[in-house]
């Protein structure tokens, strides 16, 4: 019969106490290990959503804005880009590749995005596959022709042939003006690459431009009813260029040396501004960075908790065990035996709490992600990080070393004391 | 085959003073033969076996088992020479809890690893059916009668095939009928393994059944009491 078998006896003995301290254990460990993993998962989940979208141009305004409504989709569109500085832009020699962004109106809540086919050629790298690929139909090739993400069509039961009618602005409201003269007919559906981008419905930019006209003759319309000048006539006279316009331009110059040229170039100029998403991401991680502390304190202060709590319980356990350790003596182990099984309970119970507690980490961090990823379309990729076993690890080694109180105590036991106690 | 001289035990007290638990001229016993120790409560009986096992050092003197002296070996040895050639035996059984009969017999084998690993598991069988608990192998110390219980340990007590088995009070927590039980079982047990049995009692009649009787009071080292001739006359082998 082996030491670790008494150990493992010992332990079913008193499996009520046993089973809370490896819960305990498991918990802490848990708790931890899902805060690291969503952390860490989160970022590079944004980073890797805003790998294709390459320098974002858009007019002068808060950066952090133009990452958010062009990345993510989310927070109000700055004002339009000039047509004729986009078109400056997609005619540059240094740029490699141009695609329009425009943001305007929504269906049920899932912002329409007014862009060009070449928006569907976008990569995270030069030798990537395209990022954004066709799970069923085609691309748009005419107005009111609409691309749906996966997310979109999930939700919406959207499906190619299907029609469906804009409502004007980026978010749904109670009260929202539909585009009942236009409706849009999906003709494809991206695969879901688990981003934001996966909530966006795309259509080309005469859609965008021709929706809007519309959306002008009727403010006209509704103005001149109120008795003010302005009239169809008028409005058709104005669509100015901004109405031509795009929110942001998606900019990929040829060379490294382009890219930093123009960034400076944009920067330098009055027209717009020139956003490298990950150095914009970069700032917000920064400000995000105390919440993440905060968030890892809690974490560790569980482990310490928990820590303490396994002291306690191997503490509290000699106090039952001395008589069981005074028989063992009694039968012949010796003193480095004694110490070498209460070592060993110790040893399992971290064992088991740091097994079940990296597998429930991982399992919280992945019901977690699924909420980001339902709720955000963010997608955190939980990755096996070697660093977050070693962490385990130490625990491990900590509260089995936490055993060596209790073990000592059992090492120092008089035997005579306690063996003819009933 | 055991031999005390000269044994004494006592525990220090405040202020300087010691109080004197044990005190033993000299005291013998030969292989296989079986005797009890009498006298009563708190007359120090099952310290003497605390010391003859070495789970106590005696204050002064000299505890000499198969011809080793207890008192030479480090603390290390004496547990693993415990283990190989001392059986013990209780009178509140101190089964180890959680563990099944079988399993408590196996663990004093794992101890004394004199009984090579792959006979363990016979043994304990062919012990425990020696007590009687054949059918009770698996069954854990608290599924089983006080008798039963100290039937287990009378069979973890041989499990090593130990030269002398020391009983503290065997029958004391039993009732009249079992305690007649697990005497006979106890006695005739060391009989067929061969190993001598010092037990502790203080009910005279079982203690006769052993064929020597050992009061205690008459081991104390007093050189002016004629009671020293008694006990140099117990102490010799038979």
């Amino acid at each position: 019969m082996s030491l670790l078998f008494i150990a493992w006896r010992n332990l079913f003995n008193r499996r009520v106490q046993t089973l809370i301290t490896i819960g305990v254990v498991a918990v802490g460990i848990a708790v931890t290990l899902a805060i690291l993993l969503l952390s860490s998962g989160i970022k590079q989940g944004i980073v890797r959503a805003s790998e294709p979208f390459g320098m974002l141009v858009g007019s002068k305004g808060s950066s952090s804005q133009l990452v958010f409504n062009t990345i993510f989709l989310m927070d109000n569109p700055l004002a339009n880009l000039e047509p004729e500085y986009y078109e400056s832009l997609a005619d540059d020699e240094r740029v490699s590749q141009a695609v329009p962004f425009a943001l305007g109106d929504n269906y049920e809540g899932f912002r329409i995005v007014g862009t060009s086919v070449s928006f569907f050629d976008l990569k995270a790298r030069p030798v990537d596959p395209a990022y954004f690929r066709l799970a069923s139909g085609r691309l748009f090739e005419q107005p009111f022709e609409a691309v749906i993400g996966a997310k979109v069509a999930r939700e919406t039961g959207l499906k190619p042939g299907d029609t469906f009618v804009s409502a004007h602005g980026v978010t749904e409201s109670r009260e929202q003006e539909e585009h009942t003269e236009h409706p849009y007919t999906v003709v494809g559906v991206l695969k879901g690459v688990a981003a934001p981008s996966d909530q966006g419905i795309y259509v080309n930019m005469e859609s965008y431009w021709l929706g809007h006209e519309h959306e002008d003759e009727h403010e006209g319309e509704v103005s001149g009813e109120n008795g003010a000048t302005a009239g169809f006539e008028n409005s058709e006279a104005e669509h100015s260029a901004e109405e031509r316009g795009v929110t942001a331009a998606l900019i990929k110059p040829k060379s490294y040396t382009d890219l930093m040229t123009m960034y400076q170039e944009i920067n330098r100029g009055k027209d717009a501004q020139a956003v490298f998403p990950g150095q914009t991401l970069a700032r917000i991680f920064d400000m995000m960075g105390s919440g993440e502390q905060v968030l890892r304190i809690v974490g560790y202060v569980v482990l310490g908790m928990a820590g303490l709590t396994v002291i306690l319980a191997l503490y509290g356990a000699t106090v039952e065990r001395r008589r069981t350790v005074a028989i063992l003596r009694a039968i012949g182990a010796g003193r480095a035996e004694v110490l070498a099984i209460v070592l060993l309970e110790s040893a399992l119970v971290m064992l088991i709490g740091c097994a079940a507690g990296y597998a429930a980490g991982y399992g919280l961090a992945y019901l977690l992600t699924g909420y980001l990823g339902e709720f955000l379309s963010i997608s955190a990729p939980i990755r096996f990080q070697a660093g977050q076993l070693s962490l385990v690890g130490y625990v491990a080694l900590a509260g089995t070393a936490a055993g060596l109180l209790p073990a000592l105590s059992a090492y120092r036991t008089e035997t005579a004391r306690y063996l003819n106690a009933s | 085959m055991l031999v005390l001289e000269e044994v004494s035990k006592t525990y220090p007290m405040k202020g300087g003073s010691a109080v004197p638990v044990v005190s033993v001229s000299r005291f013998a016993m030969a292989a296989g033969e079986q005797a009890a120790l009498v006298g009563p409560s708190g007359s120090g009986k099952s310290t003497l076996l605390h010391l003859i096992s070495g789970v106590l050092r005696p204050t002064s003197g000299s505890i000499q088992l198969l011809g080793r002296e207890l008192g030479s070996l480090s603390e290390a040895e004496l547990d693993r020479f415990r283990a190989k050639h001392i059986g013990y035996v209780f009178q509140s059984f101190n089964l180890l809890p959680g563990f099944s009969a079988a399993e408590n017999v196996m663990a004093a084998m794992g101890f004394g690893r004199t009984i090579p690993a792959r006979e363990r598991k016979e043994r304990a069988h062919m012990l425990l059916g020696r007590v009687g608990l054949g059918h009770r192998l698996n069954h854990r110390s608290h599924q089983l009668s006080q008798g039963e219980q100290q039937r287990v340990s009378i069979a973890r007590a041989l499990a090593n095939r130990p030269a002398l088995v020391l009983a503290d009070e065997p029958t004391a927590s039993l009732d009249g009928a079992n305690a007649q039980i697990v005497y006979a079982l106890l006695a005739e047990a060391c009989e067929s393994e061969g190993a001598a049995l010092l037990l502790s009692t203080h009910d005279m009649e079982l203690a006769k059944r052993t064929g020597r009787v050992v009061p205690i009071r008459e081991l104390a080292a007093r050189e002016e009491d004629d009671r020293v001739a008694a006990v140099h006359r117990l102490a010799q082998p038979v």
